[in-house]
């Protein structure tokens, strides 16, 4: 049989799994419940008419400017506000504000970027047992005479990412008809595109993300050590990044071990800059898959 | 270089897990199929050399060439080499059908022509009633059962069966040998067990390993140097007077008693072999005045794993000498469990 139809049948087979596992339902349960929990304290200001919709988009032009500012700092680069309003930075930056909360939904916007925040946490609950719920039940003896052990890692990273997709495309359905028809504060003609690109956005986050999950499944083999490890990593890399910026400012670019440090890109109203995020994510992915490969080739399992 | 008509042929083979030796130099050739059975202590190494043949650890140092050549893992061994591990579980929550179906369809195999072989698979071992049922609610057993299954699904050139039939029920484990032995007419398998009497009946060739290094590998035969035990069913116990004259008959290597249960080892390898040997023994009984009530052949392999393993310090006349010792011995050895029974029943009738 070849390669690429056992790296289906894993996916497939690993999809099936984890909608009767207990992570996998956690996951999409936990995904779930957080996508639209923020989304329901992003539409609580207008939906309870706490405010009007062009105080809440004065307000959130502000949200989103800090937010761009702070994402579009760049380490050993200028970074004062008045060297940036005078490299004409903030302007470009001002022109980003608009576009994601004038010339589009700005709910949306605000969910989705918020959601830019979590998801990388959340997909990791998606991927973690992927190889190592196998290793440490020994069940993966069972398949390795039957695979090749690179066929079964890409498989089950196509099935968590399979996964992960379904689950963020339910949220953004669920967010976008919520958004269309109980608070129509845009048309369904601004909602549905801007809703597919944005859907685009977070799908492509999410590789390198669950790509990270399957790794940390290969390095540990005790899925809770595997989870902790992905969550760990993902969550140190800007927490390290941004307090070992302030002793020296290239330690900094540890933001980029993860996209965290370019993948508020994904929302630019630039096409090049899109292009360029999405690229970076996918050689991400593909960068933590071929550790994930060369490290389950080697394991002694 | 590797011969390329060996099934399988291990050269050097050395493997350590951290500063512990569990494999220590091992050379192991095996040309033929056929039922051959692995056996030696508890952390002898059995089953890392399993994993190492299966493919599941790395080859440290030495070598290993799999049916053509080909090293444990390889591309080309897939779906040829079939593993029953010792302490693999299956998924909880999917039905033993729907992960057979599965297994089957790596190997290429799906729809109705794989249900037909997993069914008949599954029917081999008992568990063609469980189909839809999930691993969570199968015993020890039944879960041991399905392990043999997947093994057998396909048509595997190399199996290798870790302890098959621990934890099973007599007619269950009677079953699952009577499969085993018709595998072996097909292919190579490798048994590893603890049950030395089981293993007799069933193999062709014997390995034992002890503290990670091979101290033999060969036919039957030839590894229990053409030891036979038997057990005796006495009227009555019989002195120790009476033992040292069984013991001093020229075919008799060791004799204890446990009660009324009399142990013997023959030496079949004289002339006549164990006719002779039998012959000479129950004329002694007789003339001693204790006729056997019930006679059948024990485990002849068990006394070579202990000769072999250095488990055994007793001497044959030790044996006699020490009758506490040596009932305790033997209780430890060789207590006829319902399994033993099984097996040794089994045995007579295929004869």
């Amino acid at each position: 049989m070849s390669g690429g139809l056992q790296i289906l049948l894993h996916a497939r087979n690993s999809l099936s799994a984890s909608l009767r596992s207990g992570s996998g339902v956690a996951f999409i349960v936990l995904t779930m419940i957080v996508g639209l929990g923020l989304a329901s304290l992003v539409f609580m200001p207008i939906e309870s008419e706490l405010i009007t919709p062009e105080e809440f988009k004065t307000n959130a032009a502000q949200a989103v400017g800090y937010f761009l500012s702070m994402a579009t700092l760049q380490p050993g680069a200028i970074s004062s506000f008045e060297d940036r309003l005078g490299s004409g930075d903030l302007v470009d930056l001002a022109m980003w504000g608009r576009y994601l909360v004038l010339d589009h939904p700005v709910l949306l916007s605000l969910t989705v970027m918020l959601l830019g925040l979590v998801l990388p946490i959340l997909l990791q609950l998606g991927s973690f047992a992927s190889i190592s719920g196998d290793v440490q039940h020994r069940s993966i003896r069972y398949l390795l005479p039957r695979t090749t052990r690179p066929a079964l890692l890409l498989g089950r990273l196509l099935g968590a990412l399979i996964l992960s997709w379904s689950v963020i495309t339910c949220l953004m359905s669920a967010i976008v008809l919520y958004l269309g028809i109980v608070l129509p504060l845009d048309g369904w003609d601004a909602l549905i595109p801007w809703g597919f690109q944005t859907l685009g956005a977070l799908v492509v986050l999410s590789v390198p993300y669950v790509a990270l999950g399957v790794l940390c499944s290969t390095l540990f083999r005790v899925p809770m050590v595997a989870l902790m490890g992905a969550v760990g990593f993902t969550v140190a890399v800007p927490l390290i990044a941004f307090s070992s910026r302030q002793a020296w400012e290239p330690l900094g670019k540890i933001l980029y071990l993860l996209p965290w440090g370019y993948a508020h890109q994904l929302l630019s109203p630039d096409g090049s800059k899109v292009l360029q995020a999405a690229l970076f994510c996918l050689g991400h992915g593909l960068i933590f898959t071929i550790i994930a490969v060369l490290r389950l080739r080697r394991a002694d399992l | 270089m590797m011969d390329s008509h060996s099934l399988l042929k291990i050269e050097r083979l050395s493997h350590r897990f951290g500063d512990k030796v569990a494999i220590d130099g091992i050379d192991w050739s095996l040309d033929q199929q056929g039922v051959v059975g692995l056996v030696g202590p508890n952390g002898a190494g059995k089953t890392t050399l399993f994993s190492l043949i299966a493919g599941f650890l790395r080859v440290q140092e030495g070598s290993i060439a799999v049916l053509d050549g080909a090293a444990p893992g390889s591309r080309s061994l897939v779906s040829r080499v079939a593993v029953m591990p010792q302490d693999a579980i299956f998924a909880r929550d999917v039905s033993i059908v729907d992960q057979m179906l599965f297994l089957r369809s790596l190997d290429g195999v799906t729809g109705a022509t794989a249900r037909q072989e997993v069914v008949a698979a599954l029917d081999s071992v008992g568990l063609a009633d469980q189909l839809d049922r999930g691993a969570a609610v199968l015993s020890h057993g039944m879960g041991k059962r399905l392990g043999v299954a997947q093994a057998i699904l396909g048509s595997p050139e190399l199996i290798l069966l870790d302890e098959p039939t621990a934890g099973l029920d007599p007619a269950n484990a009677m079953q699952v040998r009577a499969l085993i032995r018709n595998l072996g007419k097909k292919a190579l398998v490798i048994v590893s067990s603890h049950n030395l009497l089981e293993l007799q009946d069933l193999i062709d060739e014997v390995a034992v390993i002890v503290a990670g290094k091979m101290v033999a590998s060969g036919p039957i035969d030839e590894v229990t140097g053409s030891a036979r035990r038997f057990e005796i069913r006495l009227g009555r116990a019989i002195s120790p007077g009476d033992l040292q004259q069984i013991l001093d008959e020229e075919r008799v290597r060791g004799v204890s008693q446990d009660g009324v249960q009399l142990t013997v080892d023959l030496d079949a390898s004289a002339d006549l072999g164990l006719d002779a040997a039998l012959d000479q023994l129950l004329h002694r009984l007789l003339r001693l005045g204790v006729p056997p009530h019930q006679l059948r052949e024990g485990a002849s392999l068990e006394e070579a794993y202990l000769r072999l393993t250095g488990e055994s310090e007793e001497s044959p006349t030790r044996l006699i000498q020490a009758a506490g010792p040596s009932a305790t011995a033997l209780d430890e050895r060789d207590e006829p469990d319902s399994l033993d029974a099984a097996a040794a029943a089994e045995s007579s009738d295929d004869r």
